[in-house]
């Protein structure tokens, strides 16, 4: 199992997702999973770093690793208690001019994983996301 | 992520944008496109050839740029997706809402 932590600050964002990119890509995975797999972590992400930690700072920390052949990022922060998965998602329908945005990044991490599970656990939030090796449409 | 002012075709500006459009690079481009509306661009074309990943916080910057440019009676056509980034625009229902061509010339065929 691979491991990377680091504090959940926006200028971490490329070092984060390049460890995600490059686990997967180790895994044989294909190219474009590889880049779907990075988009849902960003998704989590960059939720963590804006809503986590509102008055203090705090750390994030992947693991990767292959259950079977299914690759597994588990995602963890000692934040606020949040279930990403649970929160609504975008409007597809609304036009341009009304269209709201804040749910797509969670509806793009529900597209992209074959399964999500989220649990708070020891004061932390832990969400593992699991890819089959072909998105499922 | 690299943009890169192409010129008029047609009265219709033509930026290029190459790598990845995430919440790091995103800002970036929306700062771009809002500078040429604020100049008087109601015509912009953005070539989507050289990138290779978008996220939500690049949708967000497009759409954004987008509603900026209606409110002045201008539209942004967006062209030249690969497969992965149209891919996200059809998943976020993005592509029924933006023009979306298959090229420059394509997109200025319809205009």
């Amino acid at each position: 199992m691979a491991k990377i932590g680091l504090p959940a600050e926006m200028e971490n964002l490329e070092e984060l997702l390049d460890f995600v990119d490059n686990e997967a890509e180790k895994a044989g995975f294909p190219a474009r999973r590889v880049s779907e797999i990075r988009l849902a972590a960003e998704e989590v992400l960059v939720n963590i770093f804006c809503y986590a930690y509102p008055e203090t700072d705090g750390d994030v920390s992947i693991s990767c690793f292959m259950k079977e052949d299914f690759f597994v990022l588990e995602i963890l922060d000692g934040g606020t208690p949040f279930n990403i998965m649970a929160a609504p998602g975008p409007d597809l329908s609304s036009c341009l001019s009304e269209r709201y945005v804040g749910g797509l990044g969670i509806h793009l991490i529900r597209e992209m994983a074959t399964e999500t599970r989220y649990v708070r656990d020891k004061g932390q939030n832990r969400l593992t996301l699991v890819f089959g090796k072909y998105r499922q449409e | 992520m690299k943009i890169h002012h192409m010129g008029q075709k047609k009265n219709h500006i033509v930026v290029t944008v190459e790598g990845r459009m995430d919440a790091v690079s995103a800002p970036e481009f929306e700062k771009f496109l809002s500078a040429l509306i604020d100049e008087g661009a109601l015509k912009v074309i953005v070539d989507f050839e050289g990138l290779d990943y978008i996220s939500s916080a690049g949708l967000r910057s497009v759409l954004i740029s987008a509603k900026k440019i209606q409110s002045k009676n201008g539209e942004i056509l967006i062209v030249s997706l690969h497969d992965t980034v149209k891919e996200i625009f059809e998943i976020s229902g993005f592509s029924t809402i933006i023009p979306i061509h298959a090229s420059v010339d394509a997109a200025l065929e319809t205009a």
